[in-house]
């Protein structure tokens, strides 16, 4: 709580949070409920203007767009969650690992992050999307894959630069096992790093998500997400530009909030900066 | 030092190695089979076994990889399935399109930031500071693609100054080729501002905080010859770094830009192979984008030293 409230007294980190709060109230609104289906057209009702009943107006298929962006946020950050929790759980492993038990494996998995991190993110999930086909649940294991040697880098990093310290040697000196040592004594110092990297990655994982779904092999239409209305809303720019406009508005908005958030973190666990900016 | 630079060339040879391995294994397995998609579905099992055979598909997998590897070291890509062509003049073509946009994006990102970075710490807590950070982070948070769109819509349709769609080659007819290129460097450059804007704020700021700068000053300099005399001189460095893995990940990574402005860029190539299960294209420009970033990488790791003694002499 101390934390939290260190947080908020931070410009950067009061924004933050209000943004990111915005974005998670609208996702779960749209886990539980939205005035529309947001998958129900109605031809009668193509590209209507923001009223009463469509307060967002309509798409090109009559579908209302309030619905679809609540629906659609709800898409994206769970998708966004599921990923970033994924790739952390595989990098803290494979890190872990690779940084304690150190040697031919250390030398094996940084060797194959190096290999994958010389592939843009996006180029990898884009060619595993073809492999697992365009589903949620592909997006989210490709996507973990694409960000999990970022991951297992920071914490071998941390690892290695805590593996000889007293504390350590002396945990094992007292007959500790390794796995008790390195779970007790050695992961806890990956914690805020992590965070602040958890952070920034979720702002990735939106805008891989997007751009996924924008190239026609994320999550496949019906189902809304920002990147699929932002494709299928392509052709009708001219026509009604406000179809392009939104759900590009709400993937800003949303990355300027974690942005924020992310640098707020950095500030608040960084013990250099104890003054609050 | 010639040692270090020897060593760290060697150092990229088996990460080069395992980008092959992965390129191999991800187009291995997507679903599909090749022949069937070159003879088409009326194809009877003879033909399609005797095609097999002629990519060499009947082998064993790691036969299969060592001879893939052995063609590329001799410079033979093969051939596309969708136009016949060769891939390698085809990926190399693609790739000039791609950095020329890339080239020019990173530069006017650099000439925008590096002087938004220098003011933004000079005034570090000031209203002007402010600006530019939450300039720079709105600037970064929009997706370039969407950017793209915008900018289409904004300048090519609704005020039409700018041409919308397509692409005129620079060696073709420069002043039109240029007029091209300004939407889609302008959508890839603001997300770089951004970045880079931040990266260079925080190094000014840990370098304005050193001795010499204060000296610098009480000698009499101008404020201005000693932001960009002193300060920037020695905050360059991991700007520098981040402007090398910007160029790298961006010549592969502008996919998504390309496919906005119909550019024939490499990034829409390979979308564009996957999408016609063109697996020679597929492998090919995979292969290339993926060691452009290794060897963009290296280079920038061995300017570094070039340029700043200290990481020489460690």
């Amino acid at each position: 709580m101390t934390f939290l409230s260190d947080l908020s007294r931070r410009l950067n980190g009061r924004i933050g949070l209000t943004l990111c709060g915005l974005v998670l109230l609208a996702a779960l609104t749209g886990l539980l409920w939205t005035p529309y289906d947001p998958v129900k057209t109605d031809f009668m009702a193509r590209f209507a203007g923001a009223s009463a009943e469509h307060l967002l107006g309509t798409d090109m298929y009559g579908r209302d767009l309030l619905s679809r962006v609540l629906s659609g946020a709800s898409v994206s950050i769970l998708i966004c969650f599921l990923t970033v929790a994924l790739a952390v759980t595989g990098g803290v492993v494979l890190g872990a690992l690779s940084g304690f038990v150190g040697g031919w494996l250390d030398r094996l998995v940084m060797m194959f992050t190096e290999a994958l991190m010389a592939f843009p993110g996006l180029l990898l999930a884009l060619s595993l999307m073809v492999i697992l086909g365009p589903s949620e649940f592909g997006v989210i294991l490709a996507l973990a894959l694409a960000y999990l040697p970022s991951v297992t880098r920071l914490v071998r990093g941390t690892v290695l630069s805590v593996r000889e310290k007293e504390y350590v040697e002396a945990s094992v000196a007292l007959g500790n096992g390794w796995l008790y040592t390195l779970a007790r004594h050695v992961l806890p110092n990956c914690v805020a790093p992590l965070i602040v990297l958890a952070t920034t990655m979720l702002g990735w994982v939106l805008l891989a998500e997007s751009a996924l779904s924008f190239l026609g092999l994320g999550v496949p239409p019906p189902a809304p997400t920002w990147g699929n209305m932002l494709a299928e809303a392509r052709g009708d720019l001219t026509r009604e530009p406000w179809l392009g406009i939104l759900p590009g508005l709400c993937i800003s908005v949303t990355l300027v909030g974690v942005n924020l958030l992310g640098d707020a973190l950095r500030d608040a666990l960084d013990p250099r900066n104890d003054r609050a900016a | 030092m010639w040692l270090y630079v020897l060593k760290r060339i060697l150092m990229g040879l088996p990460t080069l190695f395992l980008v092959a391995v992965i390129v191999f294994a991800l187009v291995r397995l997507i679903p599909g089979d090749p022949a069937q998609l070159m003879l088409g579905d009326l194809a009877d099992e003879q033909s399609l076994a005797a095609m097999r055979a002629r990519l060499g598909l009947d082998q064993p997998i790691p036969l299969q990889f060592l001879i893939w590897l052995g063609d590329i070291l001799r410079g033979e890509f093969g051939h596309s399935i969708r136009t016949g062509e060769a891939v390698l003049p085809t990926i190399m073509g693609r790739f000039s399109v791609t950095a020329s946009v890339v080239v020019f994006a990173v530069l006017a990102a650099m000439l925008v930031a590096a002087p938004a970075g220098l003011i933004a710490a000079r005034f570090q807590n000031r209203r002007l500071d402010f600006g530019i950070i939450l300039t720079a982070i709105i600037s970064l948070s929009m997706p370039s693609f969407w950017v793209g769109l915008m900018l289409l819509l904004l300048f090519g349709v609704t005020l039409g100054w700018l041409p919308t769609i397509g692409y005129v080659g620079l060696d073709e007819d420069l002043g039109r080729g240029l007029l091209y290129l300004i939407m889609p460097v302008v959508a890839l450059a603001l997300t770089e501002i951004g970045v880079l804007t931040r990266m260079m704020r925080s190094s000014a700021l840990e370098v304005l905080r050193l001795e010499y700068v204060t000296h610098a000053r009480a000698k009499g300099l101008s404020e201005g010859a000693v932001l960009t005399r002193h300060v920037f001189r020695n905050a360059a460095g991991p700007s520098l770094t981040l402007l090398g893995l910007i160029l790298a990940s961006l010549l592969g990574g502008a996919t998504v830009t390309e496919t906005v402005f119909s550019l024939p860029g490499i990034g829409k190539l390979i979308v564009d192979s996957i999408y016609a299960r063109d697996y020679p294209v597929l492998q090919g420009a995979l292969l290339l984008v993926a060691s452009v970033y290794v060897i963009v990488n290296l280079v920038v790791d061995l300017l570094y030293t070039v340029l700043d003694p200290r990481v020489r002499l460690s």
